[in-house]
Protein backbone atom coordinates (compact mmCIF):
# COMPACT_ATOMS: atom_id res chain seq x y z
CA UNK A 1 0.00 0.00 0.00
CA UNK A 2 1.42 3.32 -1.16
CA UNK A 3 -0.19 6.52 0.51
CA UNK A 4 -0.21 9.79 0.22
CA UNK A 5 -0.29 12.65 3.45
CA UNK A 6 -3.61 14.13 3.07
CA UNK A 7 -3.38 18.66 2.40
CA UNK A 8 -5.43 20.78 1.69
CA UNK A 9 -4.74 22.17 -1.64
CA UNK A 10 -4.85 18.87 -3.58
CA UNK A 11 -7.58 17.06 -1.34
CA UNK A 12 -10.05 17.64 -4.12
CA UNK A 13 -8.20 16.16 -7.01
CA UNK A 14 -7.69 13.12 -4.07
CA UNK A 15 -11.11 12.92 -3.77
CA UNK A 16 -12.51 13.60 -7.05
CA UNK A 17 -10.03 13.16 -9.64
CA UNK A 18 -7.70 10.22 -11.19
CA UNK A 19 -4.45 11.90 -11.03
CA UNK A 20 -3.12 11.02 -7.83
CA UNK A 21 -3.74 7.12 -7.33
CA UNK A 22 -3.27 6.42 -3.24
CA UNK A 23 -3.98 3.13 -1.60
CA UNK A 24 -4.42 5.17 1.42
CA UNK A 25 -4.51 8.79 3.09
CA UNK A 26 -2.60 10.20 6.40
CA UNK A 27 -4.36 13.13 8.50
CA UNK A 28 -2.42 15.32 10.51
CA UNK A 29 -5.75 14.99 13.33
CA UNK A 30 -4.56 18.59 14.46
CA UNK A 31 -5.44 19.87 11.06
CA UNK A 32 -8.67 17.89 10.49
CA UNK A 33 -10.41 17.38 13.91
CA UNK A 34 -13.37 19.29 15.13
CA UNK A 35 -13.76 20.92 11.38
CA UNK A 36 -17.20 21.39 10.19
CA UNK A 37 -18.53 23.16 6.88
CA UNK A 38 -16.85 22.58 3.59
CA UNK A 39 -13.81 20.81 5.06
CA UNK A 40 -15.62 19.15 7.51
CA UNK A 41 -17.44 17.48 4.36
CA UNK A 42 -14.40 16.92 2.69
CA UNK A 43 -12.98 15.04 5.64
CA UNK A 44 -16.01 12.14 5.41
CA UNK A 45 -15.76 11.86 1.52
CA UNK A 46 -11.88 11.29 1.74
CA UNK A 47 -12.86 8.74 4.81
CA UNK A 48 -15.02 6.85 2.81
CA UNK A 49 -13.09 7.18 -0.20
CA UNK A 50 -9.54 5.52 1.32
CA UNK A 51 -8.64 3.96 4.19
CA UNK A 52 -6.86 6.43 6.44
CA UNK A 53 -4.13 6.51 9.15
CA UNK A 54 -3.38 9.37 11.50
CA UNK A 55 -0.19 11.17 12.10
CA UNK A 56 -0.08 13.59 15.00
CA UNK A 57 2.40 17.02 15.19
CA UNK A 58 1.47 18.04 18.81
CA UNK A 59 1.36 15.50 20.97
CA UNK A 60 4.87 16.35 22.19
CA UNK A 61 5.58 12.79 23.38
CA UNK A 62 8.67 13.59 24.35
CA UNK A 63 8.09 16.77 26.03
CA UNK A 64 9.14 17.24 29.48
CA UNK A 65 5.59 19.02 30.74
CA UNK A 66 2.56 16.64 31.21
CA UNK A 67 0.93 14.97 28.93
CA UNK A 68 -2.37 16.78 27.31
CA UNK A 69 -4.98 14.07 27.99
CA UNK A 70 -7.73 16.60 27.01
CA UNK A 71 -6.54 17.05 23.67
CA UNK A 72 -5.72 13.14 23.67
CA UNK A 73 -9.08 12.64 24.82
CA UNK A 74 -9.76 14.97 21.95
CA UNK A 75 -7.97 12.68 19.53
CA UNK A 76 -9.31 9.30 20.93
CA UNK A 77 -12.49 10.63 19.93
CA UNK A 78 -11.11 11.97 16.15
CA UNK A 79 -10.22 7.83 15.90
CA UNK A 80 -13.20 6.68 16.40
CA UNK A 81 -15.18 9.03 14.85
CA UNK A 82 -13.66 8.00 11.25
CA UNK A 83 -12.46 4.37 12.18
CA UNK A 84 -9.13 5.43 12.07
CA UNK A 85 -6.73 2.30 13.22
CA UNK A 86 -3.13 3.45 13.01
CA UNK A 87 -2.07 6.28 14.93
CA UNK A 88 1.65 7.32 14.82
CA UNK A 89 3.49 10.38 16.44
CA UNK A 90 7.19 11.76 16.71
CA UNK A 91 9.80 10.85 18.75
CA UNK A 92 10.13 14.66 19.54
CA UNK A 93 9.20 17.33 21.84
CA UNK A 94 6.83 20.24 20.55
CA UNK A 95 5.89 21.92 23.39
CA UNK A 96 8.51 22.87 26.66
CA UNK A 97 8.21 26.02 29.06
CA UNK A 98 4.63 25.93 28.81
CA UNK A 99 3.97 26.59 25.45
CA UNK A 100 3.74 24.70 21.55
CA UNK A 101 6.26 25.53 19.51
CA UNK A 102 4.95 23.83 16.44
CA UNK A 103 7.63 22.20 15.38
CA UNK A 104 9.19 19.11 16.12
CA UNK A 105 12.46 19.41 18.51
CA UNK A 106 15.40 17.01 19.44
CA UNK A 107 14.46 15.05 22.27
CA UNK A 108 18.59 14.42 24.56
CA UNK A 109 19.68 11.12 23.61
CA UNK A 110 19.72 9.86 27.50
CA UNK A 111 18.33 7.27 29.71
CA UNK A 112 16.15 9.41 31.67
CA UNK A 113 14.58 10.62 28.36
CA UNK A 114 14.48 7.13 27.48
CA UNK A 115 12.40 6.22 30.61
CA UNK A 116 10.21 9.75 30.62
CA UNK A 117 9.24 9.42 26.51
CA UNK A 118 8.46 5.20 26.64
CA UNK A 119 6.71 5.46 30.17
CA UNK A 120 4.69 8.59 28.13
CA UNK A 121 4.31 5.92 25.20
CA UNK A 122 2.78 3.56 27.51
CA UNK A 123 0.47 5.96 28.73
CA UNK A 124 -0.72 6.80 25.24
CA UNK A 125 -1.65 3.36 24.59
CA UNK A 126 -3.45 2.64 27.30
CA UNK A 127 -5.49 5.41 26.94
CA UNK A 128 -5.99 5.09 23.03
CA UNK A 129 -6.28 0.80 23.64
CA UNK A 130 -4.35 0.81 21.11
CA UNK A 131 -0.47 0.52 20.21
CA UNK A 132 1.14 3.39 18.60
CA UNK A 133 4.06 3.90 16.10
CA UNK A 134 7.00 6.66 16.93
CA UNK A 135 8.89 8.06 14.04
CA UNK A 136 12.32 8.75 13.79
CA UNK A 137 12.72 12.62 13.16
CA UNK A 138 15.24 14.26 11.39
CA UNK A 139 17.69 16.72 13.88
CA UNK A 140 20.08 19.54 12.42
CA UNK A 141 22.00 19.38 16.02
CA UNK A 142 22.68 16.95 18.82
CA UNK A 143 21.63 17.91 22.01
CA UNK A 144 23.45 16.57 24.84
CA UNK A 145 23.25 13.23 23.90
CA UNK A 146 24.73 10.92 25.90
CA UNK A 147 24.06 7.78 23.66
CA UNK A 148 23.83 7.50 20.13
CA UNK A 149 20.75 7.91 17.92
CA UNK A 150 19.95 4.47 17.12
CA UNK A 151 19.98 3.19 20.52
CA UNK A 152 18.15 5.78 21.36
CA UNK A 153 15.52 5.06 19.32
CA UNK A 154 16.07 1.25 19.97
CA UNK A 155 15.50 2.01 23.67
CA UNK A 156 12.39 4.27 23.44
CA UNK A 157 10.72 1.71 21.48
CA UNK A 158 11.55 -1.67 23.17
CA UNK A 159 10.64 -0.10 26.52
CA UNK A 160 7.62 1.24 25.59
CA UNK A 161 6.68 -1.66 23.49
CA UNK A 162 5.45 0.29 20.52
CA UNK A 163 5.79 -0.02 16.90
CA UNK A 164 8.42 2.14 15.28
CA UNK A 165 7.14 4.25 12.26
CA UNK A 166 10.53 4.56 10.22
CA UNK A 167 11.19 7.23 8.14
CA UNK A 168 13.87 6.76 5.37
CA UNK A 169 14.37 10.14 4.41
CA UNK A 170 15.15 11.37 8.15
CA UNK A 171 17.30 8.42 8.66
CA UNK A 172 19.24 9.78 4.88
CA UNK A 173 19.19 13.39 5.95
CA UNK A 174 20.25 12.17 9.80
CA UNK A 175 23.35 10.35 8.59
CA UNK A 176 24.04 13.23 5.87
CA UNK A 177 24.23 15.92 8.70
CA UNK A 178 25.92 14.20 11.49
CA UNK A 179 28.52 12.28 9.29
CA UNK A 180 27.16 7.97 9.96
CA UNK A 181 26.26 5.50 7.11
CA UNK A 182 22.54 5.10 6.98
CA UNK A 183 22.22 1.43 6.49
CA UNK A 184 24.18 0.38 9.33
CA UNK A 185 22.13 2.56 11.14
CA UNK A 186 19.15 1.25 10.00
CA UNK A 187 20.24 -2.23 10.75
CA UNK A 188 20.87 -1.02 14.55
CA UNK A 189 16.95 -0.32 14.60
CA UNK A 190 14.55 -2.72 16.03
CA UNK A 191 13.23 -3.38 12.46
CA UNK A 192 10.47 -6.20 13.54
CA UNK A 193 8.69 -3.20 15.35
CA UNK A 194 8.04 -1.63 11.62
CA UNK A 195 4.88 -1.10 10.56
CA UNK A 196 4.82 1.93 8.52
CA UNK A 197 7.16 3.71 6.37
CA UNK A 198 7.45 7.61 5.72
CA UNK A 199 9.30 8.62 2.16
CA UNK A 200 9.74 12.54 1.63
CA UNK A 201 12.13 15.14 -0.24
CA UNK A 202 13.92 17.58 1.35
CA UNK A 203 16.23 20.30 0.56
CA UNK A 204 20.31 21.04 1.06
CA UNK A 205 20.82 24.81 2.42
CA UNK A 206 24.42 24.41 3.21
CA UNK A 207 27.27 22.12 2.27
CA UNK A 208 26.73 20.08 5.35
CA UNK A 209 23.26 20.22 5.96
CA UNK A 210 19.90 19.38 4.59
CA UNK A 211 16.65 20.64 6.35
CA UNK A 212 14.15 17.76 6.39
CA UNK A 213 11.38 20.29 4.69
CA UNK A 214 8.74 17.77 2.51
CA UNK A 215 8.95 20.43 -0.03
CA UNK A 216 10.45 18.64 -3.05
CA UNK A 217 10.71 15.61 -4.84
CA UNK A 218 12.63 12.55 -3.77
CA UNK A 219 15.94 12.17 -4.60
CA UNK A 220 17.45 8.76 -6.17
CA UNK A 221 20.02 8.15 -3.36
CA UNK A 222 17.15 8.15 -0.77
CA UNK A 223 15.26 5.78 -2.54
CA UNK A 224 18.04 3.79 -3.28
CA UNK A 225 17.83 3.64 0.71
CA UNK A 226 14.36 2.97 0.95
CA UNK A 227 14.92 -0.26 -1.95
CA UNK A 228 17.79 -1.48 0.58
CA UNK A 229 15.67 -1.04 3.48
CA UNK A 230 12.70 -2.82 2.83
CA UNK A 231 14.55 -5.42 1.98
CA UNK A 232 14.94 -5.98 5.33
CA UNK A 233 11.65 -5.87 6.75
CA UNK A 234 7.92 -7.03 6.41
CA UNK A 235 5.59 -5.58 4.08
CA UNK A 236 4.31 -2.21 5.45
CA UNK A 237 2.38 0.66 4.45
CA UNK A 238 4.42 3.29 2.68
CA UNK A 239 3.42 7.20 2.90
CA UNK A 240 4.49 9.84 0.56
CA UNK A 241 5.08 13.25 2.59
CA UNK A 242 4.50 16.17 0.85
CA UNK A 243 3.96 20.28 2.58
CA UNK A 244 4.11 22.09 -0.20
CA UNK A 245 5.09 22.55 -3.90
CA UNK A 246 1.84 20.88 -4.77
CA UNK A 247 2.09 22.25 -8.39
CA UNK A 248 3.42 19.51 -10.16
CA UNK A 249 1.04 16.39 -9.05
CA UNK A 250 1.89 14.58 -12.14
CA UNK A 251 5.04 14.56 -10.70
CA UNK A 252 4.00 13.52 -7.42
CA UNK A 253 2.11 10.88 -8.89
CA UNK A 254 5.17 9.67 -10.43
CA UNK A 255 7.27 9.43 -7.39
CA UNK A 256 3.80 7.65 -6.21
CA UNK A 257 4.15 4.74 -8.91
CA UNK A 258 7.80 4.64 -8.12
CA UNK A 259 7.67 4.07 -4.56
CA UNK A 260 5.13 1.29 -5.62
CA UNK A 261 7.09 -0.31 -8.18
CA UNK A 262 10.32 -0.75 -5.74
CA UNK A 263 7.85 -2.17 -3.07
CA UNK A 264 6.46 -4.68 -5.40
CA UNK A 265 9.87 -5.71 -6.62
CA UNK A 266 10.82 -6.26 -3.18
CA UNK A 267 7.93 -7.23 -1.21
CA UNK A 268 5.67 -9.36 -3.97
CA UNK A 269 8.17 -11.56 -4.76
CA UNK A 270 9.50 -12.15 -1.58
CA UNK A 271 5.52 -13.38 -0.68
CA UNK A 272 6.05 -15.22 -3.81
CA UNK A 273 8.91 -17.51 -2.24
CA UNK A 274 6.88 -18.00 0.69
CA UNK B 1 11.79 10.99 35.84
CA UNK B 2 14.08 13.17 33.61
CA UNK B 3 17.10 14.72 35.65
CA UNK B 4 16.23 18.26 35.95
CA UNK B 5 19.32 19.37 33.72
CA UNK B 6 17.59 17.31 31.22
CA UNK B 7 14.69 19.40 32.01
CA UNK B 8 16.54 22.59 31.64
CA UNK B 9 17.99 21.75 27.93
CA UNK B 10 14.44 20.94 26.97
CA UNK B 11 13.38 24.16 28.09
CA UNK B 12 15.91 26.37 26.68
CA UNK B 13 16.22 24.97 23.18
CA UNK B 14 12.34 25.59 23.49
CA UNK B 15 12.78 29.29 24.57
CA UNK B 16 16.00 29.90 21.91
CA UNK B 17 13.12 28.81 19.45
CA UNK B 18 11.25 32.30 20.61
CA UNK B 19 13.56 34.70 22.33
CA UNK B 20 17.21 33.80 19.55
CA UNK B 21 18.59 34.02 23.31
CA UNK B 22 21.27 31.35 22.56
CA UNK B 23 21.24 28.42 24.70
CA UNK B 24 24.32 26.99 26.42
CA UNK B 25 23.75 23.40 25.83
CA UNK B 26 26.33 21.19 25.43
CA UNK B 27 27.08 19.03 22.35
CA UNK B 28 25.01 21.71 19.82
CA UNK B 29 26.41 23.02 16.83
CA UNK B 30 25.90 26.69 17.27
CA UNK B 31 25.94 27.62 13.32
CA UNK B 32 22.64 25.08 13.51
CA UNK B 33 20.90 25.98 15.93
CA UNK B 34 19.35 29.08 14.06
CA UNK B 35 17.61 26.45 11.55
CA UNK B 36 15.13 25.61 14.53
CA UNK B 37 14.98 28.92 15.05
CA UNK B 38 14.46 30.09 11.31
CA UNK B 39 11.71 27.16 10.90
CA UNK B 40 9.57 28.00 13.90
CA UNK B 41 9.17 31.41 13.21
CA UNK B 42 8.19 30.79 9.36
CA UNK B 43 5.48 28.76 10.70
CA UNK B 44 3.96 30.75 13.35
CA UNK B 45 4.17 34.57 11.52
CA UNK B 46 2.89 32.63 8.49
CA UNK B 47 -0.36 31.32 10.47
CA UNK B 48 -0.56 34.81 11.60
CA UNK B 49 -0.07 36.86 8.81
CA UNK B 50 -2.31 34.53 6.46
CA UNK B 51 -5.07 34.49 9.36
CA UNK B 52 -5.17 38.71 9.10
CA UNK B 53 -4.49 39.82 5.90
CA UNK B 54 -6.42 42.97 6.66
CA UNK B 55 -4.46 44.13 9.72
CA UNK B 56 -1.54 43.04 7.82
CA UNK B 57 -1.77 45.60 5.53
CA UNK B 58 -3.12 48.73 7.13
CA UNK B 59 -0.51 48.38 10.01
CA UNK B 60 2.76 49.74 9.27
CA UNK B 61 5.42 47.64 8.56
CA UNK B 62 7.39 48.41 12.17
CA UNK B 63 3.94 48.41 14.00
CA UNK B 64 3.08 44.75 12.80
CA UNK B 65 6.45 43.34 13.75
CA UNK B 66 6.34 45.13 16.99
CA UNK B 67 3.49 43.28 17.90
CA UNK B 68 4.03 40.08 16.27
CA UNK B 69 7.89 39.76 17.20
CA UNK B 70 6.52 39.98 20.92
CA UNK B 71 3.82 37.63 20.40
CA UNK B 72 6.25 35.33 19.23
CA UNK B 73 8.47 35.85 22.18
CA UNK B 74 6.19 36.51 25.32
CA UNK B 75 3.14 34.74 24.00
CA UNK B 76 2.82 30.75 25.93
CA UNK B 77 0.62 29.12 23.02
CA UNK B 78 -1.07 27.08 24.34
CA UNK B 79 -3.30 25.31 21.51
CA UNK B 80 -2.29 22.02 19.97
CA UNK B 81 -4.18 23.01 16.68
CA UNK B 82 -1.99 25.22 14.69
CA UNK B 83 -5.06 27.04 12.62
CA UNK B 84 -6.34 28.29 16.10
CA UNK B 85 -3.55 29.69 17.25
CA UNK B 86 -4.54 33.19 15.75
CA UNK B 87 -7.17 33.28 18.33
CA UNK B 88 -4.46 33.39 20.85
CA UNK B 89 -3.19 36.74 18.65
CA UNK B 90 -6.03 38.19 19.06
CA UNK B 91 -6.35 37.89 22.40
CA UNK B 92 -2.71 38.92 23.03
CA UNK B 93 -3.05 42.17 21.13
CA UNK B 94 -6.49 42.94 22.84
CA UNK B 95 -5.23 42.26 26.14
CA UNK B 96 -1.53 44.42 25.53
CA UNK B 97 -3.77 47.58 24.57
CA UNK B 98 -2.09 48.03 20.96
CA UNK B 99 -5.16 49.63 20.11
CA UNK B 100 -4.58 52.18 22.58
CA UNK B 101 -0.68 52.54 21.75
CA UNK B 102 -0.82 52.75 18.24
CA UNK B 103 -3.89 54.90 18.81
CA UNK B 104 -5.91 52.76 16.58
CA UNK B 105 -9.22 52.23 18.45
CA UNK B 106 -11.00 49.65 16.05
CA UNK B 107 -7.67 47.21 16.31
CA UNK B 108 -9.26 44.84 18.29
CA UNK B 109 -12.44 44.66 16.76
CA UNK B 110 -10.71 44.39 12.87
CA UNK B 111 -8.83 41.11 14.82
CA UNK B 112 -11.87 39.81 15.90
CA UNK B 113 -13.83 40.03 13.29
CA UNK B 114 -11.16 38.52 10.64
CA UNK B 115 -10.49 35.79 13.06
CA UNK B 116 -14.28 35.07 13.39
CA UNK B 117 -14.80 34.82 9.56
CA UNK B 118 -11.74 31.38 10.27
CA UNK B 119 -13.68 30.72 13.02
CA UNK B 120 -17.16 30.11 11.45
CA UNK B 121 -15.70 28.90 8.29
CA UNK B 122 -13.75 26.04 10.32
CA UNK B 123 -15.87 25.82 13.06
CA UNK B 124 -17.87 22.09 13.58
CA UNK B 125 -21.57 21.95 12.38
CA UNK B 126 -24.09 22.52 15.10
CA UNK B 127 -26.96 20.52 15.16
CA UNK B 128 -30.09 22.12 13.73
CA UNK B 129 -33.91 21.04 14.81
CA UNK B 130 -35.78 18.82 11.54
CA UNK B 131 -37.52 22.00 9.55
CA UNK B 132 -39.58 22.38 6.21
CA UNK B 133 -39.69 25.22 4.12
CA UNK B 134 -43.27 25.06 4.75
CA UNK B 135 -44.84 26.96 7.04
CA UNK B 136 -46.49 30.29 8.44
CA UNK B 137 -44.03 33.33 8.66
CA UNK B 138 -45.10 34.25 12.19
CA UNK B 139 -46.26 31.05 13.74
CA UNK B 140 -44.24 28.81 13.26
CA UNK B 141 -41.23 28.12 15.16
CA UNK B 142 -38.12 29.10 12.60
CA UNK B 143 -34.53 27.33 12.49
CA UNK B 144 -31.91 29.86 12.39
CA UNK B 145 -28.59 28.95 10.83
CA UNK B 146 -26.09 27.92 14.19
CA UNK B 147 -23.30 27.66 12.06
CA UNK B 148 -22.66 31.45 13.12
CA UNK B 149 -22.01 34.20 15.35
CA UNK B 150 -24.17 37.25 16.16
CA UNK B 151 -21.70 39.86 17.59
CA UNK B 152 -21.37 44.07 18.47
CA UNK B 153 -18.79 46.04 16.95
CA UNK B 154 -18.68 49.80 17.94
CA UNK B 155 -16.54 50.21 14.56
CA UNK B 156 -18.21 49.27 11.82
CA UNK B 157 -14.80 47.86 9.87
CA UNK B 158 -16.81 45.43 7.99
CA UNK B 159 -18.42 48.57 6.58
CA UNK B 160 -16.42 50.96 5.91
CA UNK B 161 -12.64 52.22 4.48
CA UNK B 162 -10.68 51.98 8.20
CA UNK B 163 -9.91 56.01 8.02
CA UNK B 164 -13.37 57.20 8.33
CA UNK B 165 -14.73 54.23 11.37
CA UNK B 166 -13.65 56.08 13.98
CA UNK B 167 -15.69 59.02 13.23
CA UNK B 168 -18.53 56.23 12.53
CA UNK B 169 -18.39 54.98 15.90
CA UNK B 170 -21.70 53.48 17.41
CA UNK B 171 -23.89 50.38 17.25
CA UNK B 172 -23.21 47.81 14.42
CA UNK B 173 -25.05 44.37 14.90
CA UNK B 174 -24.10 41.73 12.39
CA UNK B 175 -24.09 37.91 11.92
CA UNK B 176 -21.33 35.70 10.68
CA UNK B 177 -22.45 32.56 9.17
CA UNK B 178 -21.89 29.80 7.19
CA UNK B 179 -23.67 28.70 3.97
CA UNK B 180 -25.07 25.34 4.56
CA UNK B 181 -24.80 24.27 0.98
CA UNK B 182 -21.39 25.78 -0.23
CA UNK B 183 -19.56 25.91 3.12
CA UNK B 184 -19.19 30.13 2.21
CA UNK B 185 -18.98 32.29 5.02
CA UNK B 186 -20.96 35.39 4.79
CA UNK B 187 -22.00 38.36 7.21
CA UNK B 188 -25.54 40.31 7.43
CA UNK B 189 -25.33 43.42 9.03
CA UNK B 190 -28.81 43.93 11.81
CA UNK B 191 -30.55 46.60 13.52
CA UNK B 192 -30.39 46.38 17.38
CA UNK B 193 -34.01 44.83 17.11
CA UNK B 194 -33.23 42.29 14.63
CA UNK B 195 -30.09 41.06 16.45
CA UNK B 196 -32.68 40.74 19.37
CA UNK B 197 -34.88 38.85 17.82
CA UNK B 198 -32.44 37.05 16.11
CA UNK B 199 -30.71 35.84 19.27
CA UNK B 200 -33.96 35.07 21.15
CA UNK B 201 -34.65 32.78 17.88
CA UNK B 202 -31.79 30.71 18.55
CA UNK B 203 -32.31 30.45 21.91
CA UNK B 204 -35.71 29.67 22.34
CA UNK B 205 -36.37 27.41 19.29
CA UNK B 206 -39.52 26.46 20.35
CA UNK B 207 -40.90 29.52 19.98
CA UNK B 208 -42.43 31.60 16.95
CA UNK B 209 -42.24 35.24 15.94
CA UNK B 210 -45.94 35.77 17.58
CA UNK B 211 -44.98 34.11 20.60
CA UNK B 212 -41.44 36.60 20.94
CA UNK B 213 -43.79 39.32 19.64
CA UNK B 214 -45.50 41.06 23.02
CA UNK B 215 -41.77 40.39 24.79
CA UNK B 216 -40.34 42.55 21.35
CA UNK B 217 -42.81 45.29 21.53
CA UNK B 218 -42.26 45.87 25.60
CA UNK B 219 -38.36 45.69 24.95
CA UNK B 220 -38.49 48.50 22.34
CA UNK B 221 -41.56 50.18 23.52
CA UNK B 222 -42.95 49.87 20.18
CA UNK B 223 -47.16 50.72 19.87
CA UNK B 224 -47.41 50.29 16.48
CA UNK B 225 -47.72 46.78 15.97
CA UNK B 226 -48.76 46.61 12.25
CA UNK B 227 -45.73 48.48 10.78
CA UNK B 228 -43.50 46.14 12.67
CA UNK B 229 -45.42 42.90 11.71
CA UNK B 230 -44.89 44.32 7.73
CA UNK B 231 -41.18 45.69 8.75
CA UNK B 232 -40.73 42.29 10.65
CA UNK B 233 -42.03 39.83 7.77
CA UNK B 234 -39.59 41.75 4.79
CA UNK B 235 -36.69 40.83 7.74
CA UNK B 236 -37.48 36.93 7.97
CA UNK B 237 -38.16 37.00 3.98
CA UNK B 238 -34.77 38.48 3.17
CA UNK B 239 -33.52 36.05 5.92
CA UNK B 240 -34.82 33.07 4.28
CA UNK B 241 -33.11 34.18 1.24
CA UNK B 242 -29.89 34.49 2.33
CA UNK B 243 -29.77 31.58 4.77
CA UNK B 244 -29.68 32.60 8.19
CA UNK B 245 -33.25 30.89 8.67
CA UNK B 246 -32.94 27.21 7.37
CA UNK B 247 -36.82 27.05 7.53
CA UNK B 248 -39.71 26.30 9.57
CA UNK B 249 -39.58 23.64 12.47
CA UNK B 250 -41.37 20.33 12.01
CA UNK B 251 -43.64 20.23 14.09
Amino acid sequence: MIGLGFRRDFSKELIEGDLLKADFIEFAPENWMEVGGQWGRIVKEATERYPVHAHGLSLSIGSPEELDYDFLGRIKTFLKEYGIDVYSEHLSFAKAANAHIYDLLPVPFREDAVQHVAKRIRQVQDFLERKIAIENVSYYTPVAAEMDEATFIRSVVEEADCNLLLDVNNVYVNAFNHNYDAKEFISQLPLERVVYLHMAGHEQVEPDLIIDTHGQPIIDPVYDLFDWCIQRIKPVPVLLERDFNYEDLEQMQDELTKLKNISKKHWEVTYAEA
Amino acid sequence: MLRPDTIKIQHDLAMYCRSGDAPTIPGTSEGRLPHYRRLVLNVVSGTISQAYPITRKVLSEEEWQEIFVRFFVEHDAQTPMLWKLPYEYYLYVRDHDYAVKFNKAWLNELLWFEWLEIDVHMMPDEKHEAYTDRGELFLDPLVVNKDSRLIHLEYPVHLYPLAEVEERKGNYYLLIYREQETGTVRFVNFSVLHAWLLERMQLADQLSVKDLLPELLSEFQIQNVDTLENQLNKFLLEMFDDGVILGFRNR
